[in-house]
């Protein structure tokens, strides 16, 4: 069987169509070709023949490239949009394309089976990334009004931050009028013993 | 009647016509129409594919015929064409053009028409 397409894809190449109006011009003046060289091989012609006359018919580079370009200069169609139906609703070409897309996926596994892996891995990374920026950043402190909360140190020759004596912070909370409040907490470790090896825990 | 004895010029300004009233009564392919226009004309006219499918992308753009790929089980997906309202509306005119053109030679030559 002759390659019609690589023949008639020869004849178009000086056009310069775009690529899927040429596919689909290749596809169907091949199909007219083939279908001519049957007609003649069943009439009692030889392959030869045949072939010869079904290109001849085709009308050869220059005729047929001179007769289309006159068509297809014009305007070049346009391309069809994933989504921009020509008529109907939204939801007509939604679902076009949703059909379009899951008929692709399912002809390329390979590919379909990178996608969702990237995908996965991707939505799994931010999440990870949110939850973390969320506990930090975004959440806010369970208590009222904790944007206006402060933290406390005193100051020594030694130390710029030390940790406040506990009748300092008594004096503070009852002489202080900045604060309409004061709380105070001390880090310690606890050894916690029972069954089996004592285990210390931090605590506050 | 020989296709070398109707004037390529008669042919092209008939076109047209012949592809609209093909696809009038129902949707053809490319190959269907050229073999119907050969067959109907009994050889005098044929479309080969460099002249007919030009033609029917013309009348495509003009939105006379809309062309589909349909399936068919066991066969290669093949593009029919179809008329579309526009197309009915330029038929009926071209039709009642060509009748009033032949009807007007036919009184000046005292050819007869069928």
């Amino acid at each position: 069987m002759p390659d019609w397409n690589e023949e008639i894809r020869r004849q178009l190449a000086d056009l310069r169509l775009a690529p899927a109006r040429e596919a689909e011009i290749v596809e169907e003046l091949a199909q007219h070709a083939e279908d001519r060289y049957r007609e003649l091989l069943s009439g009692g012609a030889t392959e030869a023949e045949a072939r010869r006359i079904a290109l001849e018919e085709g009308g050869g580079h220059e005729l047929l490239a001179r007769e289309l370009r006159a068509v297809e200069r014009t305007d070049a169609p346009e391309p069809v949009v994933l989504g921009a139906g020509r008529k109907g609703s939204l939801l007509t070409g939604l679902g076009q394309d949703l059909r379009y897309g899951f008929r692709t996926l399912r002809k390329n596994p390979g590919f379909t089976a990178i996608a969702m892996l990237a995908l996965a891995l991707g939505i799994g990374a931010n999440t990870a990334i949110f939850s973390v920026v969320n506990g930090v950043l975004l959440r806010p402190l369970e208590y009222p009004e904790p944007d206006r909360l402060l933290k406390i140190w005193e100051t020594t020759a030694e130390f710029h931050q030390a940790s406040v004596a506990y009748p300092n912070f008594l004096d503070w909370r009852r002489e202080s009028r900045s604060f309409t409040d004061m709380g105070a907490y001390r880090g310690d470790d606890f050894n916690f013993t029972g069954a089996g090896e004592p285990e210390q825990v931090p605590g506050e | 009647m020989e296709e070398r004895s109707i004037d390529r010029e008669w042919k092209k300004g008939s076109a047209e016509l012949l592809l609209l009233s093909l696809v009038e009564a129902l949707p053809r392919h490319g190959y269907e129409i050229s073999k119907l226009i050969e067959q109907r004309s009994q050889g005098a006219l044929r479309f080969h594919a460099a002249s007919l499918y030009p033609l029917l992308y013309r009348l495509e753009k003009r939105g006379w015929i809309q062309g589909r790929w349909v399936e068919k089980s066991g066969q290669r997906r093949r593009r029919y064409y179809r008329l579309t309202p526009l197309g009915r509306k330029t038929l009926a005119s071209q039709r009642q053009g060509w009748r009033t053109f032949v009807e007007a030679i036919g009184r000046i030559t005292g050819v007869e028409h069928a």
